[in-house]
């Protein structure tokens, strides 16, 4: 299979369904397949970032560990989350749970136009 | 050259997804609004102000299908975008090198 | 052209899997080629042909069928997220298939434009 470049788009925040756990997995399918998977948290998404310091009833394990995979697994090209959209929900980098890159929101939709491939969720 | 077609498909007035749509688009971008991003187009609305485009580089369009099944076709649009049917939906979709949809 | 479709929008909940179906009718009007609708998240629910419209509604699984049928297109749903959500061989309505994610990404690979519908 050829390779083009994936850009998975993450700005929404889920909690008591699957769909962040579901939406990594394609990203680790595709990088497996040796395409360039990029990822990106903004807007409401990067809630899904924040250290969690206790687990509840909704405890999302699976996302945790499927995160983690994705931080570590070093076929993902980059994962990205968007600086303005830290800064408008009052957040800063001490708040993520994975060290991550932080990227302007200019840079990000330039990205966006040079991309092959889209996926949100 | 146009790049990444933009599709916005929910309404302004309950859902970020336009306003975060906005925020990122550039002059490589086109916008089509489907579903109910439509009711974006209301020209009284307080969100019509944002599509007042002045570079004119920029493009917005809007599904036929969808405003004709909400009863917009009867009220007033703004009137700097460019409406399509399904069959000029696909047609913007093979004329850009990249789709995003918004939700 | 080849186009790709992803849904992940099931057919009772939001427009998105109907907007999905008319834009593979009309694509295929327009003679580009459809490589393959994937379906994933709550848009495998559009497989389950135990779905039954009541008094005039539209039955998009009954469509999604005639589609394959008509057409050749390729319809396939997620294992993973049809196992999450009951959708299995058992009750797949016709023209549908079951098969991995990696129909997602090879199809996104091999078509010049993947479109996603969701909501």
């Amino acid at each position: 299979m050829k390779s083009k470049s994936f850009l998975f788009i993450n700005r929404k925040v889920f909690f008591g369904n699957s769909h962040i756990v579901e939406m990594l997995d394609v990203a680790l399918i595709a990088a497996s397949l040796n395409q360039h998977v990029h990822l990106a948290f903004l807007d409401d998404g990067v809630f899904q970032l924040i250290k969690l310091h206790e687990q509840n009833i909704l405890s999302r394990e699976t996302f945790e560990v499927s995160l983690i995979n994705i931080a570590d697994f070093n076929n993902i090209d980059h994962v990205w989350v968007e600086r303005e959209s830290l800064i408008e929900r009052g957040l800063g980098e001490s708040d993520l749970k994975i060290p991550i890159t932080v990227i302007d929101r200019v840079t990000l939709s330039n990205i966006m136009n040079d991309i092959d491939v889209i996926v949100s969720v | 050259m146009k790049k990444i077609l933009h599709i916005v498909n929910k309404s302004p007035f309950t859902e970020d997804a336009l306003q975060s749509c906005l925020n990122h688009f550039n002059d490589f971008a086109t916008l089509l609004l489907i579903e109910n991003g439509v009711y974006a187009m209301l020209e009284d609305s307080t969100f019509a102000k944002r599509f007042t485009f002045s570079d004119g580089e920029r493009s917005v369009y809007v599904l036929w299908e969808d405003l004709v099944i909400r009863g917009l076709d009867k009220h007033s649009l703004i009137s700097n975008f460019q409406i399509v049917d399904y069959l000029g939906f696909v047609q913007l979709v093979a004329n850009h090198s990249v789709v995003q949809s918004w939700f | 052209m080849k186009f790709a479709i992803l849904v992940n929008s099931g057919p009772l909940n939001y427009q998105s899997a109907y907007s999905a179906l008319i834009f593979a009718q009309s694509a295929i009007k327009l003679e580009h080629s459809l490589f393959r609708v994937f379906f994933y998240l709550d848009g495998v629910y559009n497989a389950n042909r135990f779905i039954a419209a009541l008094n005039n509604e539209n039955n998009l699984v009954q469509v999604w069928s005639k589609l394959a049928k008509d057409n050749k297109v390729d319809l396939v749903i997620c294992i993973t997220a049809g196992l999450r959500r009951g959708i299995r061989g058992i009750n797949l309505a016709s023209g549908f298939r079951i098969s991995g994610l990696g129909e997602l990404v090879e199809a996104s690979v091999y078509a010049d434009r993947l479109i996603t519908f969701g909501s």
